[in-house]
């Protein structure tokens, strides 16, 4: 089970504690992330550096995100000893999942009324619920998520809208249908787009099923890089949260910077994942908070792709204790991007995730000394 | 620095090389970390596979970061976070395939630069000043390279020019914390090479290089000359042969007598998904044969690939995310370092034949599979009359 309790509620967010997940035991306090992974790995990352040089603060909870899997998922069937272990995961470890690649691309367009498109290197996938349904069994993950109609964009047309709501909820009645086998904590998928009325009624559709371990909140249209109004961000999740128990786990994907994570906490959400990180590395860029974050909500973001850095053989981030800052330099991962060395993703793959870390560790503290409501 | 040799068997030495960032156990192979890093691994990697000594590229490293930067950088080393031996090439070699416009003359080579299309000249002395700059622990001499199947006068030309070269790389040469070596010219006339070898010999400290091969050359020629430069040169000095990384040719120069050796192909080749393995030489991880096989790369192997990874997975995502590429990088290297590593205990226990069996039997034999037919079908490869020829030379008898 996914065991989760609230510990703490303030008006800047909720403290809380997740004991188990699955059957692994990570006592993981939230507000936190699930770790990012892309073909069961975190990106760029061997798991052999990953354990070795990449240290966070709490045990993780893995985001086994689908795509990049999808197209061996008969070969992992006949593996018979689970996804994690056909990718070479460390043994025991909490794994989520989610049938999105929270950095994958999405176009509209090409979900029906018996499946969702998700998207390969080699195109379309149109996963329905019965191929989810083994997906889940072969694949043996903690935790699963439902099927969501994800093309809710801002101008949907009414009849789309109340479509896609609509088969949310079909969805996940075949996939727990009676007799059926769903290995896995269930996290369930909130859709409804920018409609109020129809984030409610999604919650109310799916969200009241018994056996839920907690709540996923498809937000994809308010992710870094997209134009947001926290106005309507702060609406659209009260009117998905208040028809629903209070006191489930409430997750979000994507790739949300600091600034959007606090907002984020704030209104309730308890698990991120790390997909910004990624995000950043993969473009060049490195970030770091300010010193007061996060009283400022303030951070940077370097561009390494950038010549200016060339001659600087000084730490990436003073007072960053991560592989990365410790051992190199920003003339050196300059020198790494310049001639498009595999290195360079490396180092900043590790440097931003501990930074995205470092930034829920503060966020959590700063919960904990904050008034109780 | 110095060269202890430790045990013989026949032609070939098993040898302790002595530098400033670490010892270097001979018989050796050092991977090539071009631009000043090792293709996605990261140096704590090659440690865990006890990698003692690498190769950077002094060409790409001048052009990109440049060496003054790298200089400012606190040297190679600290810049990349290895601080095991490292070794560079002069860059002259890298002129020669890289740039069309490439001419010698008795100042040095004059190529065209890669960033402003000029043309530039690299004097000997130039070559020593980047590679001291680079701070490696063996610096290369800047020699006259030609094509191996050159023919004529130019050869003993080349040759003649490398050794005043060499006196001047001598010169130029300041540091004292590395160790420079000759380069040994001739082409494929054996005559030259002696006479190369004879004179090179004399003005080498701690070691000597044996250059011009590994350039489409048929490979009864290449064995014969590394055969007679091992021969013509002193046994205190290590012998490096460039550019030479194929296992077979690895396994037969270190029993003709060769020490070092380098070769980008396990980590060129990984990028591809193509592994190397003691069985069957090659493994194609992308061919879809391997789609649904669950077998390690090989069984044998105790890299953290093999330890953790089915051929079948890493089918799935070479060329798609960089983590394959890591992968079988991780596993190239570290199947050339304990091929080099059994080849040392060959010598070190005399038992040199018995190993070359064994390991021509595998090497020219089937991949290993779990699938009988599929391993039926794949007859044993014919060794090689060159290879034959050679294990003659030694003195050693296949019985296959
Ligand atoms: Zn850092
Ligand atoms: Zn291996």
């Amino acid at each position: 089970m996914v065991k989760f309790q609230i510990e703490k509620k303030t008006l800047l967010g909720r403290l809380g504690k997740i004991d188990t997940w699955g059957s692994v035991e990570v006592n993981h306090q939230t507000p936190s992330f699930q770790t990012y992974l892309r073909a069961g790995h975190i990106p760029h990352l061997t798991w052999e550096v990953a354990e070795n040089q990449l240290k966070l603060e709490q045990t993780h909870i893995f985001q086994m995100t689908l795509p990049t899997l999808v197209s061996n998922a008969k070969i992992i069937e006949k593996f018979g000893k689970g996804a994690a272990k056909f990718c070479g995961m460390p043994a025991g470890a909490a794994v989520h999942l989610t049938p999105f690649d929270p950095l994958g691309k999405l176009p509209g367009g090409y979900n029906d009324s018996k499946s969702v498109a998700i998207w390969t290197a080699n195109g379309k996938v149109s996963l329905d619920v019965k191929m989810w349904r083994e997906i889940i069994n072969s694949f043996g993950c903690g935790s699963i998520e439902t099927l969501v109609d994800y093309d809710t964009p801002k101008d949907v047309g009414q009849k789309k809208l109340v479509k896609a709501v609509d088969r949310t909820k079909t969805f996940q009645e075949q996939l727990f249908q009676q007799d059926e086998k769903v290995n896995g904590e269930r996290i369930v998928s909130l859709g409804g787009g920018f409609s109020k009325y129809h984030r409610r009624k999604c919650a109310v559709d799916v969200g009241l099923a018994e056996n839920i371990a907690g709540y996923t909140v498809e937000f994809r249209e308010f992710t870094e890089g997209k134009e947001t109004d926290d106005k309507e961000m702060k609406e659209l999740l009260e009117e998905t949260f208040s028809p629903l128990p209070p006191t489930k786990l409430r997750c979000i994907s994507g790739p949300f910077n600091p600034k959007t994570v606090l907002f984020l906490v704030q209104q309730g959400i308890d698990l991120f994942d790390s997909s910004f990180p990624v995000k950043l590395a993969e473009e060049g860029h490195a970030f770091c908070l300010s010193d007061d974050f996060p009283t400022s909500s303030k951070y940077e973001v370097v561009d390494f792709n950038n010549e200016k850095f060339a001659d600087d053989f000084t730490a990436l981030f003073d007072g960053c204790a991560c592989y990365t800052c410790t051992k190199y330099t920003k003339g050196y991962l300059q020198h790494l991007l310049n001639t498009r060395e595999l290195l360079a993703s490396i180092l900043l793959v590790i440097h931003n995730m501990t930074e995205y870390d470092k930034m829920f560790k503060l966020i959590r503290s700063s919960l904990e000394n904050s008034e109780g409501l | 620095m110095r060269y202890d040799v430790l045990a013989r068997a026949g032609f070939a030495r098993r040898g302790n090389l002595h530098l400033p960032h670490s010892i270097v156990e001979t018989p050796v192979f050092m991977p090539v970390g071009t631009q000043g890093t090792m293709k996605g691994i990261v140096p704590e990697q090659l440690v865990s596979m006890d990698c003692r000594i690498l190769l950077c590229n002094t060409y790409h490293l001048g052009h990109r970061p440049g060496h003054e930067r790298v200089k400012a950088a606190g040297g190679l080393h600290k810049m990349m976070n290895w601080n095991r031996s490292i070794l560079t090439d002069s860059g002259g070699f890298q002129m020669v395939s890289l740039s069309k416009l490439m001419t010698v003359d008795e100042n040095g080579v004059n190529f065209e630069s890669p960033h402003t299309g000029e043309m530039m000249a690299l004097p000997p002395e130039k070559s020593i000043e980047i590679q001291q700059a680079l701070g490696a622990d063996i610096m290369m001499q800047l020699d006259h390279v030609i094509h191996v199947l050159t023919t004529g006068d130019i050869v003993k030309e080349a040759m003649h020019r490398s050794i005043r070269w060499l006196d001047r790389c001598k010169v130029a040469h300041t540091r004292d914390d590395q160790a420079m070596f000759p380069i040994l010219q001739g082409g494929l006339n054996l005559e030259l090479r002696k006479e190369c070898a004879k004179e090179m010999a004399k003005r080498a400290k701690v070691g000597i290089a044996i250059g011009g091969l590994s350039g489409g050359e048929e490979k009864d020629h290449f064995w014969r000359v590394v055969a007679a430069c091992c021969a013509a040169l002193p046994p205190h000095l290590p012998r490096y042969v460039m550019g030479v990384g194929f296992p077979v040719d690895l396994v037969i120069c270190s029993f003709l007598g060769a020490d070092m050796f380098d070769c980008v192909y396990p980590t060129r080749t990984a990028r591809f998904g193509t592994a190397m393995v003691r069985r069957g030489g090659l493994m194609q991880l992308n061919q879809k044969r391997y789609k649904e096989d669950f077998l390690p790369i090989d069984k044998k192997c105790e890299c953290n690939t093999c330890k953790n990874y089915t051929r079948a997975y890493i089918h799935s995502i070479v060329g798609k995310e960089t983590v394959g590429c890591h992968l079988v990088s991780v596993h190239n290297i570290k199947h050339q370092l304990d091929l080099m590593r059994d080849v040392r205990q060959a010598i070190q226990s005399n038992s040199v034949e018995q190993f070359l069996k064994q390991f021509l039997y595998d090497y020219y034999g089937p991949i290993q599979s779990e699938n009988p037919s599929k391993q039926d079908s794949e007859k044993m490869r014919e060794v090689p009359q060159w290879v034959r020829d050679a294990v003659d030379h030694m003195g050693y008898k296949l019985d296959f």
